[in-house]
């Protein structure tokens, strides 16, 4: 009787931790594999929004599309693609600081112009 | 673009503007600040706690009978370990590391790179001194009256002209006119103030070291006119800035017998007690409180959302066009103009606000006292709100931006040196939680409100007498300081946002894209009976105009409203620079392709 309860217990023990353990690996397994698209027209951010937005610990890949070549800097992480019409550029960022991030482009097309704020990178907090 | 500058137009601040307005203008502050605003339920739970603590702190501790408000203290020089900090040696070699970082300073920004991130200058004087020290000082205790350089020289010289014979005298002695008060730190302060916030040459390494000495140079004048002591109480702004915020501090200035003189006692006490103070201040010093409470206010509103809108909506005032457009063509960038008014007013409006609720609280209690003597009183009860704000606003820009501190200590000229291994340290933007600068900064201002209800309860007790006066005259002055925690919560509810940029064009064809208030301008130089041709076509509504300048008037040969799709010709009339400029008066973004073509 003890045997079979004991048993019983570690099944149901088992059985509650194992269906979380799935659930959060699925969890996981979907922000390893998150890709914002984020489109460039007229020189303005049109998608996803004014801000783009994850959590710390995401591991996100911004993919962009731009109408016009441009050079994009994502401050604080410091990173820094080129983007095209005919050249979609992604940027891997493993979100480990949450803040809020600025993204500026630079060298639009003949202009000549300096740096703009095109959005914000916002990693909130878990 | 030439930028048309004319002696004739001088501001008050004529002398720095000179150095600093041919400054490249640019959005972003110095340093990075990746703050993430307060959260909604933390920004509701810090008003809550504010307003739930006032009633209270009123409710309680308005009818105990008065205590004493420098109990507890401690006299630390009664620890040996703290003594030694008195000793010649040490105060020599605490003067020596200020003095010689004063000249590092100075050297980096005159002659290192101009580059304002690989020059130790504006780090330094920026986040490490300004923001830094200002946390040391409310935190702990007035650093900056044993490191004061300008102090430290003008003693130095002092000394040892000395030696020459006990009359030789530095400084002329003059007696300084009591009408003056500490009027002229306000001043020197306003104009400090103006330079941080507004200037774009602030971080600019050599245009910062020039007004360090055109500082040094008022500060030794003053000195050598008054006498150092003198100057410092009354002239020298940053040793009445962190002396308030000293007053905050747990541990008070050193008593001495004689200025100079070894300490005799040094307190260690409660948090703010230092901020009730015995007699009135005067009517400058007054200001000079509410003038720091106000440019601390400042610096964060013009980073909000709502400031940048503000500026969006007086740029698309078409009555404001021709005030706006002559700005800019005379080199001043609207922006810097209106923050410049902006920054004059804040302090006006708060002197106006707060001696109303002083008047009130006068009123309340039914006092006999005098305004200027309930004003000078209570005017210090403020601070903690401010000081608290400010420690909340600055954390993660001290600790992130701070860092910036490391490569440059190893090359502080920029020039590729690496004295200490570190020149390629990089910022670690992961050094502290955004949950925990969002409780730090909810913490902070509750403590900052409840300190300044405290003080203010103290100052109306020994003011009024009774219980019941003291309880009358605070409430104006909570309902002013429940005010003043909103906002300060409100701007940390905000999040940091760079005011909307305003560039001049450079191709003579180009499509660009303009915001619903934007325009931009292309500028060039034609003679008398030179042609051009011109056409673009907008896909918004827009205003164009070719103009000039004409002494204090700016002419509009060509003025077009609403137009969408244009071709003309333009001879000019005279030898002198001629601007296009495209205004978007759409609601949407417009695209706008333009071409300019000489024969």
């Amino acid at each position: 009787m003890d045997a079979f309860r004991r048993t019983w217990l570690v099944w149901l023990a088992a059985g509650s931790v194992m269906p979380a353990a799935l659930i959060r690996a699925a969890v996981a397994q979907d922000r390893a594999q998150r890709v914002i698209e984020v489109r460039i027209e007229k020189r303005k951010v049109v998608a996803p929004g004014p801000a783009i937005r994850i959590a710390k610990g995401d591991v996100v890949e911004l993919r962009w599309t731009s109408d016009e070549p441009v050079e994009l800097h994502l401050h604080g992480y410091d990173l820094t693609i080129h983007a095209g019409p005919d050249k979609p550029a992604a940027m891997v960022v493993k979100a480990h600081a949450a803040g809020r991030f600025l993204i500026t482009s630079h060298g639009w097309g003949k202009g000549g112009h300096g740096h703009d704020t095109l959005t914000y990178l916002e990693v909130s907090p878990r | 673009m030439r930028k048309v500058r004319r002696p004739g137009l001088a501001l008050p601040a004529a002398a720095l503007m000179t150095v600093l307005g041919a400054a490249p203008v640019q959005a972003h502050a110095f340093g990075p600040r990746y703050d993430l605003p307060l959260p909604l339920e933390l920004y509701l739970v810090g008003a809550g706690c504010a307003v739930a603590l006032s009633f209270a702190i009123m409710a309680v501790f308005f009818h105990a009978p008065p205590a004493r408000t420098d109990r507890p203290r401690i006299d630390l020089l009664r620890f040996r370990p703290v003594q030694v900090l008195f000793h010649p040696a040490a105060i020599a070699v605490v003067r020596s590391i200020s003095v010689g970082l004063f000249l590092l300073v100075l050297a980096a920004g005159l002659f290192g790179t101009q580059d304002m991130l690989k020059n130790l200058a504006p780090t330094f004087v920026w986040i490490i001194w300004w923001v830094g020290l200002a946390y040391v000082a409310a935190l702990g205790g007035n650093l900056w009256s044993a490191c004061n350089p300008w102090s430290i020289v003008f003693a130095g010289l002092e000394r040892s002209i000395r030696k020459f014979g006990p009359r030789t005298r530095l400084d002329f002695g003059l007696a300084y006119p009591s009408w003056l008060g500490v009027w002229p730190a306000v001043a020197l302060f306003g104009l400090f103030a103006w330079f941080e916030l507004i200037s774009e040459a602030a971080k600019l390494p050599a245009p910062l070291a020039t007004a360090i000495l055109v500082y040094s140079g008022l500060t030794w004048l003053g000195m050598i006119a008054f006498g150092r002591n003198v100057w410092l109480a009354h002239g020298e702004a940053f040793s009445l800035v962190f002396g308030v915020l000293g007053r905050f501090a747990p541990i008070g200035a050193p008593e001495r017998d004689s200025p100079d003189g070894p300490p005799r006692r040094w307190h260690l006490r409660p948090y703010a007690a230092g901020l009730v103070v015995e007699s009135p201040c005067r009517l400058s010093m007054t200001a000079f409180v509410l003038l720091m409470l106000s440019t601390v206010t400042f610096d964060g509103f013009k980073e909000t959302p709502l400031w940048a809108g503000l500026l969006g909506w007086v740029a698309l005032r078409q009555w404001l066009q021709p005030l706006l457009l002559g700005l800019h063509d005379l080199g001043f960038d609207y922006r810097a103009v209106l923050g410049t008014v902006t920054l004059a007013v804040f302090p006006i409006l708060f002197l106006a606000v707060y001696l109303g609720f002083a008047w009130l609280a006068k009123r309340a209690s039914g006092s006999a006292r005098p305004l200027a003597e309930i004003s000078g009183l209570f005017v210090f009860s403020l601070a903690p709100i401010a000081i608290a704000y400010h420690l909340a606003h600055y954390l993660s820009y001290l600790l992130l931006a701070g860092q910036l501190v490391v490569p440059l200590v190893s090359d502080p000229f920029g020039i590729g040196w690496n004295l200490f291994r570190t020149a390629g340290y990089g910022i670690d933007i992961g050094i502290v939680g955004a949950e925990f600068v969002w409780h730090f900064a909810v913490v902070a201002i509750v403590v900052g409100h409840v300190l300044a209800i405290g003080v203010a309860h103290f100052v109306a007790l020994r003011l009024f007498g009774t219980a019941a006066a003291a309880l009358r005259s605070q409430y104006p002055f909570l309902v002013l300081m429940v005010a003043y925690t909103m906002a300060s919560l409100w701007i940390l509810s905000q999040p940091i946002v760079a005011s909307p940029s305003l560039i001049a064009l450079r191709a003579p064809s180009d499509t660009v894209f303009l915001a619903p208030f934007e325009f931009r301008e292309f500028c060039l130089d034609l003679a008398a009976q030179d042609e051009i041709r011109y056409d673009f076509r907008s896909d918004q509504p827009v205003e164009f105009n070719i103009h000039y300048h004409e002494d204090m008037k700016i002419q509009f040969p060509v003025q077009l409203s609403g137009t969408t799709v244009h071709a003309d010709k333009f001879v000019a009339d005279g030898d002198r620079l001629y601007c296009l400029m495209w205004t978007n008066q759409g609601l949407g973004t417009s695209s706008l392709t333009y071409r300019l073509m000489r024969p």
